[in-house]
């Protein structure tokens, strides 16, 4: 969630809201002869608000299972669970008299300093990683479809090779997937054969014979560079040696510079488009660990803050008991 | 070139928007999303840990209760260890007063009997005495809860004699100043505290001044408080003033021989009677000599007898002469010669020959203020030249230390009870047993329960008899005596 200008209702609201309670627990402070307790009516008016805000919190989790649900938009909600997240701390704290409590309370209440922490880290994330994101990765797409445009970048890489050393050895299973962007399609049968008999001829031709012409150990060299150093970086998982290489844009770049290099002329086209292809590769990576970044906190804050209800519960319910 | 002979042409890597769509698989939101599916699972192990922990929780399994309890209970309560019903009789709701009653009498307010206020309202104990604070007293309440009355005592009482003064905390003007400043020392005793304590060193019959006040005014090694012993003639002012209960005034006695400093005259002239038969059996040969300027020498042993007792009692007792009228007020009665000065401690108040205490509110240790120079609080004491000059200190002498002077030790419970210990039973003198019932070992070892408790306390609390174990129900530290769960000894002491 982007903080700007339409959160200012929800940020002017919560610290009304915040200074209101500031006050009202200042002057009940001053006022209580024992000290603010948790148990006395106003502390627990502070713990009914809390707890209500706290169950609103986590009612985001089934909002969001219900994308079509009446109750208002989900960035509404969003907005209302950062900022009434906030001020529902305060009331904890106020509710606790700024004591952290002992046993079960104590519990709760690193529990739900954490929550609190990991949200704000994580609306942190969220304001900074998707400009980084802009800058850093020019062809962005959805994450869960990295490992399929992977395996479309490795199948292309692989036929702009052949054109140079014909057939690579290397046997590409194609996933079945409906591709999206519009298939052509052939109603006629005979259309269709012809058209995948002209694919399967320029396949064959291109994996027999070398397609651009260049001395044998060009092409060998290529062969191996190909296969052994630029290949594996465009696998889904590729190991440390291929992040090393290819880690940044300026060192795609330098390794590509080199390998021109050493090819002859004609090659230079399919270097230059095996170059594109590692450069959207080290993108990807790029937009993977971003994305690693700008979700992983989700993994304290929302587990942490299923358990920390189900415990809030508990001591609201035995703590009113004693 | 045929056709089929002629290379494939390269096309160069282009990617224009429907190719970089065709590239996506429509497909992917139908298969599992990792992070969300390890999210859930996470999500629902904690959930299932934080209810398989709950459980012996609110079961109370192994004296999990404790993990509800608010904080540490106090060091008094400790030995109630996880039994949190002892207290907590009435479930959703505050501890009853009936639950502090088993074992505390918590006599009325207020403290003392001269106060003749009644309260509007019944206070409830926990309403003052919160528990679940660590190991603070449970009778140090804080201010607030005595000044919430007290600033405006005619809305909260009946009664009440104090009724101008909204008393707020202890300085000038929020709090009464104390009741001696407006009373004078009745005592029927003539006592110049300046002479005993002259600000230049000397003698006066061998005894070297200034003396200290310790000399007179010595602590009770008894008294919790330190409660000052009564100056009697016999202990403080013998030694120097012998000479006035001399009475042989012809010098007929070997050595100086004071009167008793009785109160009856009959005993003292029986005791000179006595004094001056038997020197003359003793000596018989005293009698045959004059007496004084006498020329002639009394005619026989009971004229001369006669005349040395009536000139021995004339000598004491003599308003001109001021013997015993050094010290004493002169009464003229037949069998008590001076007016009656009782103990010489605190307040005196005819009739009372204990006296009553100076601070008739509030409560005083001399033992906690033991480091303090005497002076530096009864300022008065060293120009004080009469009786009647009250040197009990005033309320600006104790708030260069207390109340505003930023010391932390200013609480009206210092000074202030709340209950009425003379209305005070002996309830609290029973076994704790029979309290609270049974106290088994579980969470009833207070070497364990109190923090506080130094090693060598905890080591004291102990059992030290052979084949008694420590964990063993019919042991408790204070169970030899008898436990006093709550003394108000104590409290002042503390």
């Amino acid at each position: 969630m982007i903080v700007d200008r339409t959160s200012t209702r929800w940020i002017l609201g919560a610290a009304a809201g915040a200074l209101a309670s500031t006050a009202i627990y200042g002057i009940y402070a001053v006022l209580a002869a024992n000290g603010p307790r948790g148990g006395s009516p106003v502390g627990l008016t502070f713990a009914f608000a809390g707890t209500a805000i706290i169950v609103f919190e986590c009612l985001l989790s089934l909002r969001k299972k219900y994308p079509a649900s009446p109750l208002g938009r989900l960035k509404t909600w969003l907005r209302g669970h950062v900022w009434l997240g906030l001020l529902s701390f305060l009331l904890i704290l106020f509710h606790a008299g700024f004591r952290w409590g002992h046993g079960l309370a104590a519990a709760i209440m690193w529990m739900f300093l954490i929550i609190v922490l990991s949200g704000i880290y994580g609306l942190a994330l969220q304001n900074y990683i998707p400009h980084r994101m802009t800058e850093l990765v020019g062809r962005e797409t959805i994450y869960q479809q990295i490992p399929v445009i992977v395996s479309e970048l490795r199948v292309d890489a692989d036929e702009r090779v052949e054109f140079v050393t014909a057939d690579l050895g290397v046997a590409e299973s194609e996933a079945e997937a409906v591709k999206a962007g519009g298939v052509k399609q052939y109603f006629d049968p005979k259309q269709k054969a012809s058209a995948a008999e002209k694919v399967e001829a320029e396949v064959k031709k291109r994996k027999t014979s070398p397609q651009i012409a260049a001395e044998e150990a060009a092409a060998q060299a290529l062969r191996q560079h190909y296969l052994q150093e630029m290949r594996p970086f465009l696998i889904e998982r590729p190991l440390s040696f291929s992040r090393k290489l290819f880690g940044t844009p300026e060192r795609v770049a330098a390794y590509f510079a080199y390998i021109r290099a050493l090819m002859p002329e004609p090659t230079h086209a399919v270097l230059n488009d095996l170059e594109k292809i590692c450069q959207e590769r080290q993108q990807l990576l790029v937009q993977a660990r971003l994305h690693r970044w700008l979700h992983g906190w989700l993994f304290v804050h929302v587990p942490l803050s299923f358990a920390f209800l189900l415990l809030t519960f508990v001591h609201a319910i035995w703590s009113l008991r004693y | 070139m045929p056709r089929e002979d002629k290379p494939l042409e390269y096309r160069h890597r282009v990617l224009d928007t429907k190719g970089l769509a065709q590239r996506l698989d429509l497909e992917y939101l139908k298969r599992p999303d990792h992070w969300l599916l390890w999210r859930r699972r996470l999500s629902w192990m904690l959930l299932v840990a934080a209810l398989a922990g709950s459980i012996p929780l609110v079961l109370g399994v192994g004296g999990t209760k404790k993990a509800f309890s608010n904080g540490p209970i106090s060091r008094a309560h400790a030995i109630f260890g996880d039994r949190c019903e002892n207290c907590h009789s009435q479930a959703f709701s505050s501890v009853p007063d009936g639950a502090c009653l088993k074992c505390h009498d918590g006599p009325a307010h207020p403290a003392k009997s001269i106060d003749t206020a009644t309260l509007n309202d019944k206070l409830p104990c926990a309403q003052c005495h919160v528990e679940h604070r660590g190991v603070l007293r449970l009778a140090e309440v804080s201010d607030a809860n005595c000044t919430r009355c007290h600033s405006d005592l005619d809305s909260h009482g009946k009664g009440v004699q104090i009724k101008s003064m909204a008393i707020t905390g202890f300085r000038p003007g929020h709090h009464p100043e104390f009741s001696p400043a407006s009373r004078i020392d009745a005592r029927p005793l003539k006592l110049n505290h300046a002479a005993h304590i002259p600000p230049q060193p000397k003698t006066v019959n061998g005894m070297k001044l200034p003396m200290k006040c310790s000399d007179c005014h010595a602590t009770d090694p008894k008294s919790p408080n330190g409660d000052l012993l009564p100056v009697t003639f016999e202990q403080n002012c013998r030694q120097c003033h012998r000479k006035e209960l001399e009475f042989d005034v012809f010098q007929l006695l070997p050595g100086s021989m004071p009167a008793p400093h009785a109160k009856s005259v009959q005993a003292i002239h029986a005791f000179i009677e006595d004094t001056f038969r038997n020197a003359l059996k003793e000596n018989p040969s005293i009698a045959r000599k004059p007496l004084g300027r006498d020329l002639e020498p009394a005619r026989n042993a009971d004229e001369w007898l006669e005349r040395v007792v009536r000139e021995g009692e004339s000598y004491l007792f003599d308003p001109a002469r001021g013997k015993c009228l050094y010290c004493h007020e002169y009464q003229g009665d037949s069998d008590t010669l001076v007016r009656k000065v009782g103990q010489i401690r605190g307040q005196y108040a005819a009739g009372k020959p204990d006296g009553l205490p100076w601070f008739q509110r509030g409560e005083f240790s001399h033992r906690t203020h033991r480091a303090v120079d005497c002076s530096s609080c009864h300022t008065a004491a060293r120009t004080s030249t009469r009786t009647a000059d009250v040197l009990i200190p005033l309320m600006r002498n104790c708030t260069s230390c207390h109340g505003d002077s930023g010391t932390p030790i200013g609480h009206c419970a210092q000074c202030h009870l709340f209950h009425n210990k003379s209305k005070e039973t002996d309830k609290d003198r029973r076994p704790v047993e029979q309290l609270i019932g049974k106290v088994t070992c579980r969470g009833a070892r207070p070497w364990r329960a109190v923090p506080a408790l130094l090693p060598a306390q905890a080591s004291e609390a102990r059992p030290k008899r052979a084949g008694q174990s420590a964990c063993s129900p019919n042991w408790l530290p204070h169970q030899q005596t008898n436990l006093r769960l709550f003394s108000w000894r104590s409290l002042i002491a503390a």
